[in-house]
């Protein structure tokens, strides 16, 4: 039942992700959140580097590959930015793990390269005790040696490497400074002995606890000298094993481990803060020893600009000004490059009917394979959009004050102040939103918001509200300034948003029922952004759509597409005929009964299902029912046409067009966004249950506003 | 966009202003003592304070956590600010800045030193 580690040598070569024949070292990247350790993984590996997920958790796991000066290459896994090794989060969880050589799927590390923020430092030593605890050879990287200085904190490098008994060495990667000499600690790490044993001494009882602990886990394990200690720290200070740990020890050293604790408990020590404080007292003397820093701590440029932006009546200002710039980033500026995206797509499908002959094949390509990847390339620009416009809020520290101020309103409804922009983004497109979530830490707080994301009113629903409005809304003045479209259309966004609120505080009194999320959040000093890091990340999250989102999209279009075009009727059949008899019509007209209720004939049934794919579907598929047009022309020129067949359609009434109106507001009518959804959750569970929830909620309240609006008599015309 | 916040803004601010008359009649149950330190919870420090923690309150659910960011006994602390709403507030630990609920601060008990309170006599000559 072993499962710690064995000597270094006789490392199992397992899933470092390249099959040669040696297997290249694994180095694993450590730091704090803010402490600049994703510009030194970008630096160290380039384009070389791969994401995904643990398996089974939404924590990320990113991988690169190294080349090192001497010729040879080393594996990088960069975990998740952290404040400690304590396992509370998931994120912690997996970083001990991988630390500590727990995980099956990745080897233990043959290395450390942590990297520390000089300006800083005080707070970075803390999980810099953890991390030498580990006894794997280490070299830190200290980062931010520039801001540390411009405020008068001076480190004394080699003062430092002497106490640590680790290399240390200086980069600034914006400057392209010290890079070399990393590649090259790194290249030394081979053969660099581990860090020396701890220099935190712990109250005499504890220490003893620790001893005899450590000393069982060796005979008992095998568990290395240099690691048995940080395994009996953790096991002491962990008020109840997970599951996994349970069956990690053998039934001796559990017995041992509980009586320990008691042990502990009537000596009247609290051997949790024995260790914090013992390895703060630590951090506290190394700083006070290397560090010089002036007396009276100047007034920073963050200071100076926080107390703009942060001002009571101007830090909402600049706040709604940035939200603002976002909104029209994706909603407003991603329209001309979807625009283009559109028209390339439709130029090749109408390229390709022209010189194709008519058929099964061509209409395969034209409207199953290419409709399908121009569906998914459409969000390209969105997507991008928004990570350029997160990634510079991230990198510069703007984030954490937009979560700061937000944070009080978002708590109302039991959500978290970064819950804010994913929440707002959904308002161009709930797919950029739900991938925007990752910034959330605590997991039900972000569950949360992935769940009510969709309810916010996207840009695919307006097709849908434009037809229904401009059908069936009279063009009426009210109060004045106000037309009754406009006030229609407004009507649809707040239903959205009350919608989303209102879920989202169900789901926290609940089903995702916990004490609220706790905010503990860093404001990070203001620094300038760095080009490399917000392009990587505008790539990265791209290139992540695309390979597990668009997979799925492309052939849920396609399979829907066979639906909506088989079987085939005899040639000549108008196009109406046509979708009436396919699967999907059939389908549409099976679920009559099911939506009759709420109003709806089997056209509108037909449009629904075929809408699944896309919102904006719905108005081609109107449009081929009514025989306008075909499934090959624009919304735009259908809706020109289709609002007068459908006015002039003595089943349509204005009840009947907000009932479809509302309809849409509610409904998980989107397969990009479930697509997505699994991507962020790693799973079918919640991706199911969104389907579920938000389908029942678009059926009930629609049925009520039918009902109610039938009773009132204002299903008139 | 900002209509969605106008529904929650004027709420909050009127609610503000309610705590804010409680707060202050709170604020006047600390007693300085003859040193004119004042014990009270970090959560009813007002910008500008500062002190040092006293202790955490022993079985509330956040009392590793804070340990961990830096909040153990002695810790000097210093409150940068209140967001605008009157939660969460911004704090100086060891060096950094932190926010955190007010709701989470009530757990750390402080040691208030008076506004001319020195914090490090005589560490002013190795600087710079």
């Amino acid at each position: 039942m072993s499962a710690s580690s064995a000597p270094s040598s006789s490392r199992p070569a397992a899933a470092s992700g390249d099959g040669g024949a040696t297997r290249l070292p694994l180095y694993a990247l450590v730091g704090n959140p803010n402490c600049g350790k994703t510009t030194v993984f970008n630096a160290l590996t380039g384009l070389r580097q791969k994401v995904g997920n643990y398996p089974g958790v939404t924590v990320e796991k990113k991988e690169g590959r190294l080349r090192l000066p001497g010729g040879g290459a080393a594996s990088l896994i960069d975990l998740p930015g952290l404040y400690s090794l304590t396992p509370r989060s998931p994120d912690e969880v997996i970083a001990r793990d991988v630390l500590l050589g727990h995980r099956l799927d990745i080897a233990q590390p043959d290395g450390i390269i942590h990297v520390v923020d000089a300006a800083n430092l005080e707070r970075n030593l803390y999980l810099t005790s953890q991390v030498l605890d580990l006894g794997l050879p280490t070299v830190i990287v200290l980062t931010m040696t520039d801001v540390a200085e411009k405020t008068g904190h001076m480190v004394d490098i080699p003062a430092l490497e002497k106490l640590l008994g680790v290399p240390i060495r200086p980069v600034l990667v914006s400057k392209n400074m010290g890079m070399e000499d990393l590649k090259a600690a790194i290249e030394q790490l081979t053969t660099t002995p581990p860090p020396p044993h701890r220099d935190w001494p712990l109250p005499t009882d504890a220490e003893i606890e620790v001893r005899e602990l450590s000393e069982m886990l060796q005979a008992e394990h095998g568990t290395r000298p240099e690691q048995s200690g940080t395994e009996a720290v953790g096991l002491l200070m962990a008020e109840s094993l997970r599951p996994e740990e349970e069956g990690r020890w053998s039934p001796a050293v559990l017995a041992h481990l509980a009586a320990d604790k008691a042990a502990l408990a009537t000596l009247g020590i609290d051997f949790s803060a024995a260790v914090v404080e013992a390895r703060y007292a630590w951090a506290g003397r190394v700083g006070r020893q290397i560090v010089r820093k002036p007396r009276k701590a100047a007034e920073t440029l963050t200071d100076r600009i926080d107390r703009v932006v942060m001002h009571h009546f101007w830090g909402y200002i600049i706040f709604f000004g940035v939200m603002a710039f976002v909104f029209q980033t994706i909603f407003t500026w991603a329209q001309i490059p979807m625009n283009w995206i559109g028209s390339g797509v439709s130029a090749l499908q109408h390229l390709i009917t022209t010189h194709m002959p008519p058929g099964d094949l061509q209409d395969l390509l034209v409207n199953g394979i290419i409709a399908g990847v121009g569906t998914t390339i459409t969000f390209l620009p969105q997507i991008l959009l928004l990570f350029f416009a997160i990634s510079l809020l991230e990198d510069t520290g703007y984030m954490a004050r937009a979560a700061f101020l937000m944070d009080k309103v978002m708590s109302k409804v039991g959500l978290h102040g970064k819950s804010f922009i994913p929440l707002l983004s959904s308002f161009a497109c709930a797919i950029p939103g739900i991938m925007a979530t990752r910034t959330i830490d605590d997991r039900k707080s972000r569950l949360v918001t992935i769940l009510v994301a969709p309810l916010m009113s996207c840009s695919a629903r307006i097709p849908v509200y434009t037809l229904m409005i401009a059908a069936f809304i009279p063009n009426r003045h009210v109060l004045g300034i106000f037309t009754l479209p406009g006030l229609t259309m407004m009507a649809m966004y707040f239903l959205g948003m009350a919608a989303a609120f209102g879920m989202a505080w169900l789901f926290k009194k609940t089903l995702l029922r916990g004490a609220p999320p706790v905010f503990f959040l860093e404001m990070p000093p203001y620094h300038a952004p760095s080009a490399r890091t917000v392009l990587m990340t505008m790539l990265e999250r791209a290139g992540l759509f695309l390979r597990r989102a668009g997979t799925v999209i492309l052939s849920v279009s396609i399979v829907l597409w066979f639906l909506s075009s088989y079987p085939k009727q005899p040639a000549g059949t108008p196009p109406a005929a046509q979708l009436a008899h396919s699967y999907a019509g059939r389908a549409g007209q099976a679920i009559e009964p099911v939506i009759a209720p709420l109003g709806f004939d089997w056209r509108i049934g037909v449009s629904l299902v075929s809408s699944f794919v896309a919102r904006e579907v719905f108005v081609s598929s109107m449009g081929t029912i009514y025989s306008v047009g075909d499934k090959n022309s624009s919304t735009e020129e259908v809706t020109k046409t289709l609002k007068d067949k459908l006015h002039a359609d003595p089943f349509f009434s204005p009840l009947l067009a907000i009932c479809v109106m509302i309809y849409y507001v509610l409904a998980m009518q989107c397969l990009s966004t479930v697509a997505v959804v699994k991507r962020e959750t790693n799973g079918w569970t919640w991706p199911l249950f969104m389907i579920g929830y938000m389908t029942a909620l678009a059926w009930i309240t629609t049925f009520l506003v039918y009902h109610i609006g039938m009773a009132m008599g204002w299903g008139g015309r | 966009m900002s209509n969605s916040d106008n529904t929650s803004f004027l709420p909050a601010f009127c609610k503000r202003w309610q705590a804010g008359k409680a707060r202050a009649e709170a604020l006047a149950q600390y007693v300085a003592d003859e040193t004119g330190h004042t014990e009270m919870p970090l959560s009813d420090m007002q910008p500008g304070d500062f002190g040092h923690v006293l202790s955490l309150c022993s079985s509330c659910e956040q009392r590793e956590h804070l340990l961990e960011l830096g909040f153990t006994p002695g810790t000097e602390i210093t409150v940068v600010r209140l967001a605008p709403l009157g939660d969460p507030m911004t704090v100086r630990i060891r060096g950094y800045q932190l926010s955190l609920r007010r709701r989470e601060a009530e757990a750390v008990t402080m040691r208030r030193c008076p506004p001319d309170f020195d914090l490090n006599p005589g560490l002013d000559m190795d600087g710079i």
